[in-house]
């Protein structure tokens, strides 16, 4: 066996992580994988209160990496589910410089040979916490909401994961309430997509339930029953993440905006193609309830207000490559040299220069990503994708 | 900031949300390229300072651009020169 490393993150706190964390966890387990979640919030421990396993903490994190316990005597194992799911805790009474990344790294090493799955809850924020959280990730999954400081806090962990290596991230929209949406009241999924360009893996509608079982340290995915609707999107995000296609509605169906949708979802289904481990599973078609749950997040999507080029936006074949020198000399166009008797004025046409962000090193840059900025072709399609 | 939301959305009245979204733009335009809207202007003007030098320009036409295009940084310059036929009834002082 060979685990991948999920890391959920965020930038803003109290968007979700821990939540998403317990259930993502669960719902893998819930699939026939070995899953050990690692809460990575120093200090501030509450994966456990979640996942309902408080009470059976001896050993931390912490101990861990300081020596005092064995790997195997800090993994708390669910008893409720047949599979195997266990929990390392973080350390209450210490702080988040007590784990360096390296440390993380040592521990999640250990267990790769050992388990499907190492899912980390991510502390808020992107100081210490954050880079011990992201550093063994071999996949960054980030949390936000419908609201502006939350997708700003977002942009800010995709960019630095992109710098880190460890890109692209793969967004998870939480909270979202349709009903506010359809108003024109919450940033919708596709305005969220549109700004950040990411990929998505999952839409979590808000849901009463989320705070029933989190009162009853039972996570929303543990039922089956399917009555929890956030239960069953996070059991949707855990299958895209095994590398299973899980259509968000049947394909007949896609006209105009629904197109728009479906493009989007192929694109969740590329994410998942990368995160999956080992063979890619049959396409099993969902049980119907999921795809009605499907249905109702694929609703929250609304088409686009804005039409690409309302702000001046160039055109993708503008795209200047990367090696472009910023704000290059002008190249006089063919309109310039119009015949005098034209009333237009001539326009000189700056050729579109491309600001690179100051802080991260160019060779770090995940070489897909930088791929897909290279060539106009490329960025069409990523364009058509998201 | 009004008017620009304004003239997006074509005189209708923008819901809260395409207020957000307009909004979200232009701040991760700044968070990108860690330019502040001051550093922008700053360049906007010597950038025409020197096409000043070469060429008579439409000052009311001008188009200076930053914008995010998936994730990339872009500034864009329409500059619009007055033609020679033009500028040479107009007495110069
Ligand atoms: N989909 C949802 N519907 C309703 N409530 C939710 C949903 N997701 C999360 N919540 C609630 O939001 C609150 C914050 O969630 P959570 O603790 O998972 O966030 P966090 O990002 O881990 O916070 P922190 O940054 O403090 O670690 C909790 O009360 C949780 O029950
Ligand atoms: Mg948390």
């Amino acid at each position: 066996m060979a685990a991948r490393v999920i890391t959920v993150t965020s930038g803003k706190g109290g968007v979700g992580k821990t939540t998403a964390t317990a259930n993502i966890a669960v719902a893998l387990a819930s699939l026939g994988n070995k899953v050990v979640c690692i809460d990575a919030d120093i200090g501030l421990r509450n994966l456990d209160v979640v996942m309902g396993l408080e009470n059976r903490i001896v050993y931390d994190l912490v101990d861990i990496v300081e020596g005092r316990a064995k790997l195997r005597q800090a993994m708390i194992r669910d008893k409720r589910l047949k599979e195997e799911l266990y929990l390392i805790p973080a350390a209450q009474t210490r702080d988040k410089t007590a784990v360096s990344p390296s440390d993380m790294v040592r521990v999640c090493d250990e267990l790769r040979p050992v388990v499907d799955y190492v899912v980390i809850d991510s502390p808020a924020g992107i100081e210490r916490g954050f880079r011990n959280a992201i550093a063994p990730a071999d996949v960054v999954v980030i949390v936000t909401n419908p609201e502006v400081s939350s997708v700003r806090d977002a942009d800010r962990i995709i960019g630095l994961i992109e710098a880190e290596g460890k890109g692209p991230g793969h967004l998870v929209i939480n909270r979202v309430k349709s009903e506010m949406v359809k108003k024109g009241d919450m940033l919708s999924p596709e305005d969220i997509i549109d700004i950040l360009a990411v990929k998505l893996i999952g839409l979590v509608p808000e849901d009463e339930t989320i705070l029933v079982s989190t009162n009853r340290g039972l996570p929303a995915a543990l039922n089956t029953d399917d009555q929890s609707r956030a239960g069953v999107a996070f059991r949707n995000i855990a299958r895209r993440i095994t590398g299973e296609n899980v259509p968000f509605m049947p394909m007949e169906e896609e006209t105009g905006w629904l197109k728009r949708l479906v493009a989007k979802v192929r694109g969740a289904e590329n994410a998942a193609d990368k995160i999956a481990a080992g063979p890619k599973p049959s396409v099993v078609e969902p049980p119907k309830k999921e795809i009605e749950e499907e249905r109702a997040a694929a609703r929250l999507i609304k088409p686009v207000m804005v039409s690409d080029n309302a702000d001046g936006k160039p055109k993708a074949e503008e795209k200047p490559s990367n090696n472009e020198p910023v704000a290059s000399a002008p190249t006089r166009s063919a309109e310039s040299k119009a015949d005098s008797d034209d009333e237009k004025p001539a326009v000189v046409k700056a050729e579109p220069a491309k600001i690179e962000p100051p802080a991260p090193k160019e060779d770090e840059k995940p070489a897909e990503s930088k791929e897909v900025n290279k060539t106009p072709a490329a960025s069409t399609e990523k364009k058509a994708i998201l | 900031m009004a008017s620009l939301i304004d003239r997006l959305f074509g005189g209708r009245e923008p819901s809260s949300s395409d207020v957000a979204k307009e909004r979200l733009r232009l701040v991760l335009v700044h968070d990108r390229s860690n330019l502040t809207p001051e550093l922008v202007e700053a360049m906007k003007d010597e950038i025409l300072e020197v096409i000043a030098r070469y060429v008579e320009y439409d000052r009311e036409a001008v188009n200076i651009n930053l914008t995010s295009v998936d994730r990339d940084s872009i500034l864009t310059a329409e500059i619009p020169i007055i033609p020679d036929s033009r500028r040479r009834g107009v007495p110069t002082n």
